[in-house]
């Protein structure tokens, strides 16, 4: 049980800055993911909480104290690595005594606390084995169970799952969330994948470039990305990010130019950072499109791709020279080189302005910010 | 099937040629020639176990070649006790990830190997000499005169540092493999190990050591096959002779003295067969011993 703060944290390799200072405040018991594309300095910021790099610049405290120069062991932490890193000439039951024995503790002691690993985690049966007689799956259990046993404050995972495949990555996923839901520890969990974070974390760290992009929670960073990169990365199909103008503003919103898409007055909370000229990006969301008609902002095109998934269809739409991307009803017969009319609920796009960065967005409905609170 | 085969066989042929004829015939031949003996005219005859029975039993024959087993097992033990020690230690220091100038370290420590044994065995030579050797100088610089002997003349000594001379040529050869296999263990292990808690010393000695031990196992193995195969640095040194009073005498140079012959005796081909059987078999039982009794037991890990 541990809060974590990470005051202004920088890294530097060299002459190559890696992380160029990180603020991230994670409360005790919390499931933090860190995510990005790879070379973000995500693996890079959990192995400086973990002790294995040394801070270049900033402090690091758990639960209110100064960890920069203490070594991992003193940390109370505990890792998961993404090659699950087992001794390989040890057993299943060795290799999770090994960080007790090392500590001296009694015979009886570690033979509990492992017994009770090994329960939690149905590895029982498993104890005399060698990691090369395990299985993919079995050895990323004996891995957690490892960083069980020692009861650390902090867990962390770097990508755990990303050598499973798809089905097993999926089990391992539910096996997480309930080990965090019966442990109760803090827990930051590395990962490339949007829906391992979206699904898991309790809150969601977006790092690009060794910066802080957004911090928020994964209803947060879906509804209300801080900006263009965030707003790119989380959720799939990928957002339709546009360049426009302004117009116009008034009372009624904003009025945009954007080419082939028909689209009224827009209301922003901090519409009025945004004046008549300035160049701006919108966003929608592919599955805020419909083909069922009835909702006040049209886009027409010819189709140029559709691939078929069963409960939607994925439509690349070509709309002058742009290209959008709409998920429309699964059993829709549209065909490439079809013109094609989409519609959208104007109130669900996003608007970024020529930093991009995002505003505020009103009307986000009352169960997202119930969610949000 | 039998096309199949054939062709295997004319695959394996130049091989098989020349390994038999360059290597199994002459050991075969050579334990045959154990078997004969040799009159004063040069004339062989079938003798059967004459040969071993002079061996094992006539003081003459069988006190050198104990002297010459006993004093191989030595030099051996020496190897063992101080070449692969501190080639283990030499690996583990150059794979620390902090160490600056491990290139040139690694290629210093590996250069006396690569010289001629002559050449070691003429410069400790010159090195050690009571008369216009540099060692004891050096050593009343550093105030260990009063430690200074002959070492290399003295009955009790001679061995072990005619050994430590050896270690200090081919240490450079368990480093390289040691080190080799250490650089194989994955960076994840130490890491993982050290969030574990443990230090450097309990990774070295619980995680790394373990992996590496098949490695180490194979330079024990060739360090032994190596030790009593040796000749060249006695004989560089001490001449067939041995000296002083055979105290240096191992199989290798008491194989040359049987064969060729020397001052006080002549050079005999069927004795100089017979102990040269005999080496084969020592070295024939420790492979063996090894291979049956710690190869098997020895797990190889995947990484």
């Amino acid at each position: 049980m541990a809060s974590i703060q990470l005051k202004t944290i920088k890294k530097s390799f060299g002459p190559v800055d890696v992380l160029k200072g990180i603020d991230i405040d994670i409360k005790d018991g919390e499931f933090v993911a860190f995510v990005g594309p790879s070379g973000c300095g995500k693996s890079t910021l959990l192995r400086l909480i973990a002790g294995l790099e040394s801070i270049t610049e900033g402090d690091l405290l758990i639960d209110e104290t100064r960890m920069n120069d203490l070594s991992p062991k003193e940390r109370g932490i505990a890792m998961v690595f993404q090659s699950y890193a087992l001794y390989p000439h040890m057993s299943v039951y060795k290799n999770m005594a090994f960080g007790l024995s090392v500590a001296k503790k009694d015979k009886a002691q570690i033979k509990e606390r492992v017994m009770n690993a090994a329960r939690i985690l149905q590895l029982e049966e498993y104890l005399d084995r060698y990691p090369r007689q395990l299985s993919g799956g079995q050895r990323q259990r004996v891995a957690i169970g490892r960083a069980i046993v020692r009861n650390p404050k902090v867990f962390l995972f770097d990508e755990p799952l990303s050598n499973l495949d798809a089905a097993l990555r999926a089990d391992m996923r539910v096996e997480l969330a309930r080990l965090h839901g019966d442990l109760k520890s803090t827990m930051i969990y590395v990962t490339h994948d949007q829906i391992e974070a979206m699904t898991l974390a309790d809150k969601i760290v977006v790092l690009y470039d060794g910066m802080l992009q957004q911090v928020g929670t994964p209803l947060e960073l879906y509804h209300q990305p801080a900006n263009l990169f965030v707003a790119g990365f989380i959720g799939s199909p990928k957002m339709n990010l546009i360049k426009g103008k302004v117009i116009a503003r008034d009372e009624s919103g904003i009025t945009l130019d954007i080419p082939h898409l028909k689209l009224g007055p827009v209301q922003f909370a901090d519409a009025q950072r945004l004046e008549p000229g300035d160049d701006i990006t919108l966003g929608i969301r592919p599955n805020d499109f419909s083909d069922k008609g009835g909702q006040a902002g049209e886009l027409s095109g010819s189709v140029l791709l559709a691939e078929r998934l069963g409960n939607e269809t994925v439509v690349s739409i070509k709309a002058g020279d742009q290209i959008w991307t709409a998920t429309i009803d699964g059993l829709n017969p549209v065909r490439l080189g079809d013109e094609i009319t989409v519609t959208f609920d104007p109130q669900s796009i996003h608007l970024f302005d020529k930093d991009g960065k995002a505003l505020e967005r009103l009307n986000l409905s009352s169960l997202i910010h119930e969610t949000l609170k | 099937m039998t096309r199949n085969q054939s062709h295997i066989w004319i695959f394996l042929a130049p091989a098989v040629l020349i390994y038999s004829i360059f290597m199994i015939y002459p050991l075969l031949d050579s334990i045959r020639l154990s078997f004969y003996d040799q009159s004063e005219t040069g004339d062989l005859s079938f003798a059967g176990l004459v040969n071993y029975v002079a061996l094992f039993g006539d003081p003459n024959w069988s006190e050198p070649f104990w002297n010459a087993l006993i004093n191989n097992f030595k030099f051996f033990a020496m190897h063992m006790l101080v070449q692969n020690p501190i080639g283990l230690l030499l690996a583990a220091i150059l794979s620390l990830p902090k160490l600056s100038g491990r290139g040139s370290y690694r290629t210093l420590i590996f250069m006396p190997t690569m010289l001629s044994v002559v050449i070691i065995g003429f410069i400790w030579q010159l090195i050690l000499s009571p008369l216009w050797g540099v060692a004891e100088g050096l050593m009343w610089n550093v105030g260990l005169g009063d430690y200074y002997n002959a070492w290399l003349g003295e009955e009790g000594s001679a061995l072990i540092t005619l050994s430590l001379i050896s270690v200090w040529q081919f240490v450079g050869i368990p480093m390289m493999l040691i080190y080799a296999a250490l650089l194989n263990v994955p960076e994840d292990l130490t890491e993982a190990a050290l969030i574990d808690g443990a230090g450097h010393w309990s990774i070295f000695w619980r995680i790394k050591f373990p992996l590496i031990l098949p490695t180490i196992a194979m330079v024990s193995i060739l360090t032994f096959v190596a030790n009593f195969n040796a000749f060249d640095l006695i004989y560089a040194v001490k001449g067939t002779l041995a000296g002083p009073n055979f105290s240096t005498d191992i199989m290798g140079s008491f194989f040359y003295r049987t064969f060729f012959g020397f001052q006080l005796q002549l050079g005999s081909p069927t004795m100089g067969a017979t102990v040269a059987t005999m080496m084969f078999l020592v070295i024939l039982i420790g492979v063996m011993g090894y291979l049956l009794l710690i190869q098997r037991r020895l797990t190889r890990y995947s990484l």
